[in-house]
Protein backbone atom coordinates (compact mmCIF):
# COMPACT_ATOMS: atom_id res chain seq x y z
CA UNK A 1 0.00 0.00 0.00
CA UNK A 2 1.35 3.40 -0.89
CA UNK A 3 1.29 6.13 1.72
CA UNK A 4 -0.88 9.01 0.58
CA UNK A 5 0.40 11.76 2.89
CA UNK A 6 2.79 14.17 1.21
CA UNK A 7 6.42 14.47 2.24
CA UNK A 8 9.38 16.45 1.11
CA UNK A 9 11.51 13.56 -0.04
CA UNK A 10 15.28 13.53 0.19
CA UNK A 11 16.66 12.15 -3.06
CA UNK A 12 19.93 10.28 -2.61
CA UNK A 13 21.89 8.91 -5.55
CA UNK A 14 24.32 6.03 -5.03
CA UNK A 15 27.07 5.62 -7.64
CA UNK A 16 30.56 4.22 -7.84
CA UNK A 17 32.10 4.64 -11.26
CA UNK A 18 33.30 1.04 -11.26
CA UNK A 19 30.87 -1.87 -11.25
CA UNK A 20 30.92 -4.74 -8.78
CA UNK A 21 31.82 -2.72 -5.69
CA UNK A 22 28.62 -3.55 -3.81
CA UNK A 23 26.49 -0.62 -4.87
CA UNK A 24 23.21 -2.49 -5.28
CA UNK A 25 23.65 -4.54 -2.11
CA UNK A 26 24.47 -1.36 -0.16
CA UNK A 27 21.45 0.50 -1.57
CA UNK A 28 18.97 -2.33 -0.99
CA UNK A 29 20.13 -2.77 2.60
CA UNK A 30 20.19 0.97 3.26
CA UNK A 31 16.59 1.20 2.02
CA UNK A 32 15.68 -1.74 4.27
CA UNK A 33 17.35 -0.09 7.28
CA UNK A 34 15.65 3.26 6.65
CA UNK A 35 12.25 1.61 6.34
CA UNK A 36 13.01 -0.31 9.55
CA UNK A 37 13.37 3.10 11.22
CA UNK A 38 9.84 4.01 10.18
CA UNK A 39 10.65 5.95 7.01
CA UNK A 40 8.82 5.67 3.70
CA UNK A 41 11.46 4.69 1.18
CA UNK A 42 11.41 4.39 -2.60
CA UNK A 43 14.31 2.58 -4.22
CA UNK A 44 14.68 3.34 -7.93
CA UNK A 45 16.75 0.92 -9.97
CA UNK A 46 18.71 3.48 -11.95
CA UNK A 47 20.60 0.88 -13.96
CA UNK A 48 17.96 1.18 -16.65
CA UNK A 49 19.43 -1.33 -19.12
CA UNK A 50 21.01 -3.87 -16.77
CA UNK A 51 18.88 -3.76 -13.65
CA UNK A 52 19.46 -6.06 -10.70
CA UNK A 53 17.79 -4.58 -7.63
CA UNK A 54 14.99 -7.08 -8.33
CA UNK A 55 17.55 -9.89 -8.41
CA UNK A 56 19.08 -8.92 -5.08
CA UNK A 57 15.57 -8.79 -3.55
CA UNK A 58 14.35 -11.98 -5.23
CA UNK A 59 11.47 -10.24 -7.00
CA UNK A 60 9.55 -11.46 -10.02
CA UNK A 61 9.00 -8.23 -11.85
CA UNK A 62 6.29 -7.85 -14.48
CA UNK A 63 6.43 -4.12 -15.12
CA UNK A 64 9.38 -1.75 -15.10
CA UNK A 65 10.35 1.82 -15.89
CA UNK A 66 10.55 0.67 -19.51
CA UNK A 67 6.76 0.49 -19.84
CA UNK A 68 6.51 4.06 -18.63
CA UNK A 69 9.04 5.28 -21.19
CA UNK A 70 7.74 3.23 -24.09
CA UNK A 71 4.01 3.05 -23.39
CA UNK A 72 3.37 5.94 -21.01
CA UNK A 73 2.26 3.51 -18.28
CA UNK A 74 1.74 5.10 -14.85
CA UNK A 75 4.89 4.63 -12.75
CA UNK A 76 2.78 3.93 -9.67
CA UNK A 77 1.53 0.75 -11.33
CA UNK A 78 5.11 -0.50 -11.64
CA UNK A 79 6.00 -0.05 -7.97
CA UNK A 80 6.68 -3.23 -6.03
CA UNK A 81 6.01 -3.26 -2.29
CA UNK A 82 8.71 -4.95 -0.23
CA UNK A 83 7.16 -3.90 3.06
CA UNK A 84 4.71 -1.10 3.93
CA UNK A 85 7.57 1.40 4.17
CA UNK A 86 9.72 0.19 1.28
CA UNK A 87 8.78 0.29 -2.39
CA UNK A 88 10.94 -0.57 -5.39
CA UNK A 89 10.71 0.87 -8.88
CA UNK A 90 12.33 -1.83 -11.01
CA UNK A 91 14.10 -1.33 -14.32
CA UNK A 92 14.60 -3.66 -17.27
CA UNK A 93 17.53 -5.94 -17.94
CA UNK A 94 19.06 -6.60 -21.34
CA UNK A 95 17.45 -3.64 -23.06
CA UNK A 96 20.20 -1.51 -24.62
CA UNK A 97 17.73 1.23 -25.65
CA UNK A 98 16.95 1.90 -21.99
CA UNK A 99 20.62 2.48 -21.22
CA UNK A 100 20.70 5.38 -23.68
CA UNK A 101 17.59 7.44 -23.14
CA UNK A 102 17.15 10.51 -25.30
CA UNK A 103 16.95 13.92 -23.69
CA UNK A 104 13.20 13.94 -24.24
CA UNK A 105 12.81 10.51 -22.61
CA UNK A 106 14.92 11.63 -19.66
CA UNK A 107 12.74 14.71 -19.24
CA UNK A 108 9.61 12.58 -19.42
CA UNK A 109 10.96 10.16 -16.82
CA UNK A 110 11.94 13.03 -14.52
CA UNK A 111 8.45 14.51 -14.64
CA UNK A 112 6.87 11.06 -14.13
CA UNK A 113 9.11 10.43 -11.11
CA UNK A 114 8.37 13.83 -9.66
CA UNK A 115 4.68 12.94 -9.69
CA UNK A 116 5.18 9.94 -7.39
CA UNK A 117 8.08 10.72 -5.08
CA UNK A 118 6.29 13.07 -2.70
CA UNK A 119 4.71 10.02 -1.06
CA UNK A 120 8.11 9.07 0.34
CA UNK A 121 10.60 10.37 2.90
CA UNK A 122 13.62 9.03 1.05
CA UNK A 123 14.21 8.22 -2.60
CA UNK A 124 17.34 6.11 -3.16
CA UNK A 125 18.69 5.64 -6.67
CA UNK A 126 21.00 2.76 -7.47
CA UNK A 127 22.70 3.96 -10.66
CA UNK A 128 24.53 2.03 -13.34
CA UNK A 129 28.30 1.81 -13.29
CA UNK A 130 30.27 4.22 -15.46
CA UNK A 131 29.81 7.88 -16.25
CA UNK A 132 27.06 7.60 -18.86
CA UNK A 133 24.25 10.08 -19.38
CA UNK A 134 21.79 8.33 -17.06
CA UNK A 135 24.35 8.23 -14.24
CA UNK A 136 25.03 11.94 -14.62
CA UNK A 137 21.34 12.72 -14.91
CA UNK A 138 20.33 10.79 -11.77
CA UNK A 139 23.23 12.31 -9.84
CA UNK A 140 22.27 15.84 -10.80
CA UNK A 141 18.62 15.19 -10.01
CA UNK A 142 19.47 14.00 -6.49
CA UNK A 143 19.92 16.17 -3.41
CA UNK A 144 22.76 14.07 -2.05
CA UNK A 145 25.42 11.97 -3.76
CA UNK A 146 26.91 8.88 -2.17
CA UNK A 147 29.95 7.39 -3.92
CA UNK A 148 30.97 3.85 -3.05
CA UNK A 149 34.66 3.01 -3.18
CA UNK A 150 36.74 -0.01 -2.29
CA UNK A 151 40.49 -0.06 -1.63
CA UNK A 152 41.14 -1.38 -5.17
CA UNK A 153 43.05 0.97 -7.50
CA UNK A 154 40.45 0.53 -10.24
CA UNK A 155 37.63 1.49 -7.90
CA UNK A 156 39.57 4.50 -6.62
CA UNK A 157 40.31 5.73 -10.13
CA UNK A 158 36.77 5.25 -11.41
CA UNK A 159 35.16 6.83 -8.35
CA UNK A 160 37.51 9.80 -8.58
CA UNK A 161 36.78 10.16 -12.32
CA UNK A 162 33.04 10.10 -11.58
CA UNK A 163 33.36 12.81 -8.95
CA UNK A 164 35.61 14.85 -11.22
CA UNK A 165 33.04 14.80 -14.02
CA UNK A 166 30.18 15.55 -11.63
CA UNK A 167 32.14 18.43 -10.17
CA UNK A 168 33.62 19.87 -13.37
CA UNK A 169 30.63 19.55 -15.64
CA UNK A 170 27.69 19.45 -13.30
CA UNK A 171 28.76 21.70 -10.46
CA UNK A 172 28.37 19.03 -7.75
CA UNK A 173 30.57 19.78 -4.74
CA UNK A 174 29.28 17.60 -1.92
CA UNK A 175 30.03 13.91 -1.90
CA UNK A 176 29.51 11.31 0.81
CA UNK A 177 32.02 8.50 0.56
CA UNK A 178 31.12 4.96 1.54
CA UNK A 179 34.17 2.72 1.85
CA UNK A 180 33.24 -0.87 1.12
CA UNK A 181 35.07 -4.19 1.51
CA UNK A 182 37.74 -2.98 3.92
CA UNK A 183 39.86 -5.46 5.86
CA UNK A 184 40.23 -3.26 8.90
CA UNK A 185 39.04 0.02 10.37
CA UNK A 186 42.52 1.43 9.70
CA UNK A 187 42.30 0.53 6.02
CA UNK A 188 38.94 2.29 5.76
CA UNK A 189 40.37 5.41 7.37
CA UNK A 190 43.38 5.37 5.04
CA UNK A 191 41.23 5.01 1.92
CA UNK A 192 39.01 7.89 2.98
CA UNK A 193 41.93 10.11 4.03
CA UNK A 194 43.72 9.50 0.77
CA UNK A 195 40.69 10.13 -1.42
CA UNK A 196 39.94 13.29 0.58
CA UNK A 197 43.49 14.49 0.01
CA UNK A 198 43.25 14.01 -3.77
CA UNK A 199 39.80 15.65 -3.97
CA UNK A 200 40.91 18.62 -1.89
CA UNK A 201 44.19 19.05 -3.73
CA UNK A 202 42.98 18.73 -7.31
CA UNK A 203 39.28 19.59 -7.20
CA UNK A 204 39.17 21.78 -4.08
CA UNK A 205 36.28 19.81 -2.63
CA UNK A 206 35.99 18.20 0.78
CA UNK A 207 34.10 14.90 0.92
CA UNK A 208 32.39 13.46 3.97
CA UNK A 209 32.60 9.85 5.05
CA UNK A 210 29.23 8.27 5.53
CA UNK A 211 30.52 4.91 6.64
CA UNK A 212 32.73 1.91 6.04
CA UNK A 213 31.83 -1.73 5.64
CA UNK A 214 34.10 -4.63 6.39
CA UNK A 215 34.39 -7.71 4.23
CA UNK A 216 31.68 -9.94 5.62
CA UNK A 217 30.56 -13.36 4.42
CA UNK A 218 26.98 -12.61 5.49
CA UNK A 219 26.81 -10.11 2.60
CA UNK A 220 27.58 -12.66 -0.11
CA UNK A 221 25.45 -15.28 1.62
CA UNK A 222 22.46 -12.93 1.64
CA UNK A 223 22.93 -12.07 -2.03
CA UNK A 224 22.80 -15.78 -2.87
CA UNK A 225 19.62 -16.09 -0.82
CA UNK A 226 18.27 -13.01 -2.63
CA UNK A 227 17.51 -11.29 0.67
CA UNK A 228 18.84 -8.10 2.26
CA UNK A 229 21.56 -9.04 4.76
CA UNK A 230 19.97 -6.51 7.10
CA UNK A 231 17.09 -9.00 7.42
CA UNK A 232 18.88 -12.31 6.76
CA UNK A 233 21.68 -11.61 9.24
CA UNK A 234 20.54 -8.75 11.47
CA UNK A 235 23.30 -9.36 14.01
CA UNK A 236 26.09 -9.36 11.45
CA UNK A 237 28.76 -6.68 11.41
CA UNK A 238 27.53 -5.57 7.97
CA UNK A 239 24.01 -5.01 9.32
CA UNK A 240 25.29 -2.91 12.20
CA UNK A 241 27.42 -0.86 9.82
CA UNK A 242 24.51 -0.24 7.46
CA UNK A 243 22.35 0.70 10.45
CA UNK A 244 24.94 3.32 11.38
CA UNK A 245 24.87 4.68 7.82
CA UNK A 246 21.06 4.91 7.98
CA UNK A 247 21.34 6.91 11.22
CA UNK A 248 23.74 9.34 9.54
CA UNK A 249 21.35 9.71 6.61
CA UNK A 250 18.50 10.54 8.98
CA UNK A 251 20.67 13.42 10.18
CA UNK A 252 21.15 14.87 6.65
CA UNK B 1 -8.95 11.04 -36.49
CA UNK B 2 -10.45 12.50 -33.32
CA UNK B 3 -13.49 14.67 -34.14
CA UNK B 4 -13.22 18.40 -33.56
CA UNK B 5 -16.25 18.35 -31.26
CA UNK B 6 -14.26 16.23 -28.80
CA UNK B 7 -11.66 18.99 -28.44
CA UNK B 8 -14.35 21.66 -28.26
CA UNK B 9 -15.98 19.82 -25.33
CA UNK B 10 -12.65 19.57 -23.52
CA UNK B 11 -11.96 23.26 -24.14
CA UNK B 12 -15.37 24.09 -22.71
CA UNK B 13 -14.60 21.98 -19.63
CA UNK B 14 -11.19 23.67 -19.22
CA UNK B 15 -12.88 27.07 -18.94
CA UNK B 16 -14.02 26.07 -15.45
CA UNK B 17 -10.41 25.94 -14.27
CA UNK B 18 -7.68 28.61 -13.91
CA UNK B 19 -5.84 27.42 -17.00
CA UNK B 20 -5.22 28.51 -20.55
CA UNK B 21 -6.04 25.90 -23.12
CA UNK B 22 -4.17 25.45 -26.41
CA UNK B 23 -4.64 22.98 -29.23
CA UNK B 24 -1.44 21.19 -30.23
CA UNK B 25 -0.81 20.38 -33.86
CA UNK B 26 1.79 18.39 -35.74
CA UNK B 27 2.22 19.72 -39.27
CA UNK B 28 -0.82 19.29 -41.49
CA UNK B 29 -2.43 16.60 -39.31
CA UNK B 30 -5.39 17.34 -37.09
CA UNK B 31 -5.02 18.36 -33.45
CA UNK B 32 -2.81 16.05 -31.38
CA UNK B 33 -4.22 17.17 -28.08
CA UNK B 34 -4.77 20.03 -25.73
CA UNK B 35 -2.13 21.78 -23.69
CA UNK B 36 -3.42 23.09 -20.37
CA UNK B 37 -1.20 25.68 -18.75
CA UNK B 38 -1.80 27.52 -15.50
CA UNK B 39 -2.81 31.12 -16.10
CA UNK B 40 0.29 32.60 -14.47
CA UNK B 41 2.63 31.21 -17.17
CA UNK B 42 3.83 33.71 -19.77
CA UNK B 43 3.26 33.31 -23.48
CA UNK B 44 6.96 32.85 -24.06
CA UNK B 45 7.16 30.00 -21.55
CA UNK B 46 4.27 28.25 -23.28
CA UNK B 47 5.83 28.66 -26.70
CA UNK B 48 9.14 27.42 -25.40
CA UNK B 49 7.51 24.33 -23.89
CA UNK B 50 5.60 23.60 -27.10
CA UNK B 51 8.74 24.04 -29.19
CA UNK B 52 10.69 21.74 -26.86
CA UNK B 53 8.06 19.06 -27.47
CA UNK B 54 8.64 19.43 -31.20
CA UNK B 55 5.01 20.43 -31.72
CA UNK B 56 3.23 23.57 -32.68
CA UNK B 57 0.01 25.23 -31.83
CA UNK B 58 -2.06 27.26 -34.26
CA UNK B 59 -1.27 30.92 -33.91
CA UNK B 60 2.08 30.26 -32.27
CA UNK B 61 4.29 33.29 -32.53
CA UNK B 62 1.46 35.70 -33.13
CA UNK B 63 0.37 36.44 -29.61
CA UNK B 64 3.64 37.49 -28.01
CA UNK B 65 4.90 40.92 -28.90
CA UNK B 66 8.57 39.96 -29.14
CA UNK B 67 8.20 37.37 -31.86
CA UNK B 68 9.18 38.20 -35.39
CA UNK B 69 6.59 39.35 -37.84
CA UNK B 70 6.97 39.30 -41.56
CA UNK B 71 7.26 43.07 -41.62
CA UNK B 72 9.98 43.62 -39.09
CA UNK B 73 11.68 41.70 -36.30
CA UNK B 74 11.02 43.46 -33.04
CA UNK B 75 13.84 45.46 -31.61
CA UNK B 76 14.89 43.88 -28.36
CA UNK B 77 17.10 45.33 -25.67
CA UNK B 78 19.76 43.26 -23.96
CA UNK B 79 17.75 43.26 -20.74
CA UNK B 80 14.64 41.96 -22.51
CA UNK B 81 16.63 39.17 -24.09
CA UNK B 82 18.25 38.30 -20.76
CA UNK B 83 14.81 38.07 -19.21
CA UNK B 84 13.64 35.65 -21.89
CA UNK B 85 16.86 33.67 -21.61
CA UNK B 86 16.40 33.41 -17.84
CA UNK B 87 13.00 31.84 -18.41
CA UNK B 88 14.60 29.40 -20.84
CA UNK B 89 17.45 28.50 -18.47
CA UNK B 90 14.96 27.88 -15.70
CA UNK B 91 13.12 25.55 -18.06
CA UNK B 92 16.41 23.81 -18.94
CA UNK B 93 16.95 22.96 -15.29
CA UNK B 94 13.36 21.85 -14.80
CA UNK B 95 13.03 19.72 -17.92
CA UNK B 96 16.73 18.85 -18.33
CA UNK B 97 16.47 19.63 -22.04
CA UNK B 98 19.19 21.90 -23.42
CA UNK B 99 18.67 25.31 -24.96
CA UNK B 100 20.75 27.01 -27.62
CA UNK B 101 21.20 30.69 -28.30
CA UNK B 102 22.17 31.54 -31.86
CA UNK B 103 23.44 34.96 -32.90
CA UNK B 104 23.22 35.63 -36.61
CA UNK B 105 25.15 38.30 -38.46
CA UNK B 106 23.98 39.10 -41.98
CA UNK B 107 26.47 41.06 -43.98
CA UNK B 108 28.04 41.31 -47.41
CA UNK B 109 31.54 40.76 -48.61
CA UNK B 110 33.60 43.92 -48.41
CA UNK B 111 31.67 45.18 -45.39
CA UNK B 112 28.39 47.10 -45.67
CA UNK B 113 27.65 50.49 -44.20
CA UNK B 114 25.38 50.58 -41.14
CA UNK B 115 22.43 51.58 -43.33
CA UNK B 116 23.15 48.80 -45.84
CA UNK B 117 23.30 46.32 -42.97
CA UNK B 118 19.95 47.48 -41.66
CA UNK B 119 18.50 47.00 -45.15
CA UNK B 120 19.94 43.49 -45.38
CA UNK B 121 18.52 42.58 -41.99
CA UNK B 122 15.11 43.93 -42.91
CA UNK B 123 15.14 41.88 -46.12
CA UNK B 124 16.14 38.76 -44.18
CA UNK B 125 13.19 38.90 -41.79
CA UNK B 126 10.39 37.65 -44.12
CA UNK B 127 12.14 34.51 -45.39
CA UNK B 128 13.52 33.68 -41.96
CA UNK B 129 10.28 34.12 -40.10
CA UNK B 130 8.47 32.07 -42.76
CA UNK B 131 10.96 29.24 -42.59
CA UNK B 132 12.07 29.18 -38.98
CA UNK B 133 9.09 27.47 -37.47
CA UNK B 134 8.62 27.68 -33.71
CA UNK B 135 11.57 29.84 -32.90
CA UNK B 136 11.88 33.41 -31.82
CA UNK B 137 13.72 35.83 -34.03
CA UNK B 138 14.90 39.01 -32.47
CA UNK B 139 17.04 41.86 -33.66
CA UNK B 140 19.08 43.07 -30.74
CA UNK B 141 18.60 46.74 -30.13
CA UNK B 142 21.83 48.58 -30.88
CA UNK B 143 23.46 45.45 -32.32
CA UNK B 144 23.68 44.51 -35.94
CA UNK B 145 22.63 40.93 -35.58
CA UNK B 146 19.68 38.69 -34.83
CA UNK B 147 19.28 36.53 -31.77
CA UNK B 148 17.43 33.23 -31.94
CA UNK B 149 16.49 31.20 -28.89
CA UNK B 150 16.24 27.51 -29.71
CA UNK B 151 14.53 25.58 -26.88
CA UNK B 152 15.25 21.86 -26.58
CA UNK B 153 18.21 22.16 -28.91
CA UNK B 154 21.65 20.67 -28.36
CA UNK B 155 24.76 21.74 -30.24
CA UNK B 156 24.26 19.28 -33.13
CA UNK B 157 20.70 20.39 -33.74
CA UNK B 158 21.68 24.05 -33.38
CA UNK B 159 24.41 23.69 -36.02
CA UNK B 160 21.92 21.97 -38.35
CA UNK B 161 19.52 24.87 -37.79
CA UNK B 162 22.36 27.29 -38.51
CA UNK B 163 23.04 25.56 -41.83
CA UNK B 164 19.33 25.75 -42.70
CA UNK B 165 19.45 29.48 -42.01
CA UNK B 166 22.47 29.85 -44.28
CA UNK B 167 20.61 28.04 -47.05
CA UNK B 168 17.60 30.31 -46.62
CA UNK B 169 19.81 33.39 -46.85
CA UNK B 170 21.68 31.96 -49.86
CA UNK B 171 18.44 31.23 -51.71
CA UNK B 172 16.87 34.61 -51.06
CA UNK B 173 17.25 37.55 -53.39
CA UNK B 174 18.81 40.47 -51.58
CA UNK B 175 19.43 43.83 -53.14
CA UNK B 176 21.18 47.01 -52.19
CA UNK B 177 20.60 50.14 -54.27
CA UNK B 178 18.68 48.00 -56.77
CA UNK B 179 21.71 45.78 -57.23
CA UNK B 180 21.40 42.05 -56.49
CA UNK B 181 23.83 40.78 -53.88
CA UNK B 182 24.52 37.51 -52.07
CA UNK B 183 24.88 38.25 -48.37
CA UNK B 184 26.87 36.25 -45.86
CA UNK B 185 25.32 34.58 -42.81
CA UNK B 186 27.82 34.15 -39.99
CA UNK B 187 26.72 32.62 -36.70
CA UNK B 188 27.80 32.06 -33.14
CA UNK B 189 26.06 29.47 -30.97
CA UNK B 190 26.15 28.81 -27.24
CA UNK B 191 24.31 25.90 -25.67
CA UNK B 192 23.24 25.52 -22.07
CA UNK B 193 22.71 22.01 -20.73
CA UNK B 194 21.01 21.06 -17.48
CA UNK B 195 24.42 20.34 -15.97
CA UNK B 196 25.82 23.76 -16.91
CA UNK B 197 25.70 26.43 -14.27
CA UNK B 198 25.32 29.37 -16.63
CA UNK B 199 23.46 32.61 -16.09
CA UNK B 200 21.53 34.24 -18.92
CA UNK B 201 24.18 36.94 -19.33
CA UNK B 202 26.95 34.34 -19.43
CA UNK B 203 25.12 32.44 -22.16
CA UNK B 204 24.61 35.61 -24.15
CA UNK B 205 28.25 36.62 -23.70
CA UNK B 206 29.40 33.17 -24.80
CA UNK B 207 27.24 33.32 -27.92
CA UNK B 208 28.62 36.80 -28.65
CA UNK B 209 32.17 35.48 -28.24
CA UNK B 210 31.43 32.64 -30.64
CA UNK B 211 29.95 35.08 -33.15
CA UNK B 212 33.06 37.21 -32.83
CA UNK B 213 35.20 34.12 -33.40
CA UNK B 214 33.09 33.18 -36.43
CA UNK B 215 33.38 36.67 -37.90
CA UNK B 216 37.16 36.48 -37.53
CA UNK B 217 37.19 33.00 -39.12
CA UNK B 218 35.62 34.38 -42.28
CA UNK B 219 32.19 34.91 -43.87
CA UNK B 220 29.58 32.16 -43.44
CA UNK B 221 31.48 30.58 -40.54
CA UNK B 222 29.58 28.91 -37.71
CA UNK B 223 31.25 28.64 -34.32
CA UNK B 224 29.76 27.07 -31.23
CA UNK B 225 30.40 26.69 -27.55
CA UNK B 226 29.20 23.79 -25.50
CA UNK B 227 30.49 21.46 -22.83
CA UNK B 228 32.00 19.07 -25.36
CA UNK B 229 34.83 21.53 -25.90
CA UNK B 230 35.78 20.95 -22.28
CA UNK B 231 35.75 17.16 -22.66
CA UNK B 232 39.44 16.66 -21.96
CA UNK B 233 39.27 18.67 -18.76
CA UNK B 234 37.85 15.65 -16.92
CA UNK B 235 40.63 13.26 -17.87
CA UNK B 236 42.19 11.80 -14.70
CA UNK B 237 45.79 12.98 -14.86
CA UNK B 238 48.97 11.05 -14.08
CA UNK B 239 49.47 13.23 -10.98
CA UNK B 240 45.98 12.50 -9.71
CA UNK B 241 46.48 8.78 -10.22
CA UNK B 242 49.83 8.80 -8.45
CA UNK B 243 48.23 10.51 -5.47
CA UNK B 244 45.25 8.13 -5.50
CA UNK B 245 47.53 5.10 -5.34
CA UNK B 246 50.05 6.56 -2.90
CA UNK B 247 48.62 4.85 0.17
CA UNK B 248 48.65 1.49 -1.62
CA UNK B 249 52.35 1.90 -2.33
CA UNK B 250 52.96 2.67 1.36
CA UNK B 251 51.17 -0.58 2.28
CA UNK B 252 53.26 -2.58 -0.18
CA UNK B 253 56.49 -1.04 1.12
Amino acid sequence: MIATSYHNPKIICISSGKGGVGKTSFTVNLATALSDKGKQVLLIDGDLGLANVDVVLGLNVRHTIRETIEEGRDLLASLVEINPGFMVLPASSGVPEMANLSLEEQAFLTSSLEEIIDRFDYVLIDTAAGIGDSVMWFNTWAHENIVIITPDPTSLTDAYALMKVLHSRHGRNHFHLMINSVKSKKEGQEVFANMSLVLERFLKITPRQIGAMHQDSSVSNAIRQQKPFFLAAPESRASKEIDAVADRILAF
Amino acid sequence: MIPDTFFSKLEEEARHYPVNCFRLANGAKGPLGLLLVTENRSGHEIESAVAALGLSRPGLGKKTTKTATAEQADQLGREDLLQLLSIELDRVHRTRLPCALLLLDISKKGGPTRKQKEQLMAQAVPPLSDALHQIDLFSLDGQNHFALILPGTNVGKARNRAKEIQQIINHTDFSLAEKKITPTATMGIAVCHAYDTLSASQLLDMAAEELDRALKSGPDSICHYSADRREDSCQVTVEERAQLFSFLQKDTA
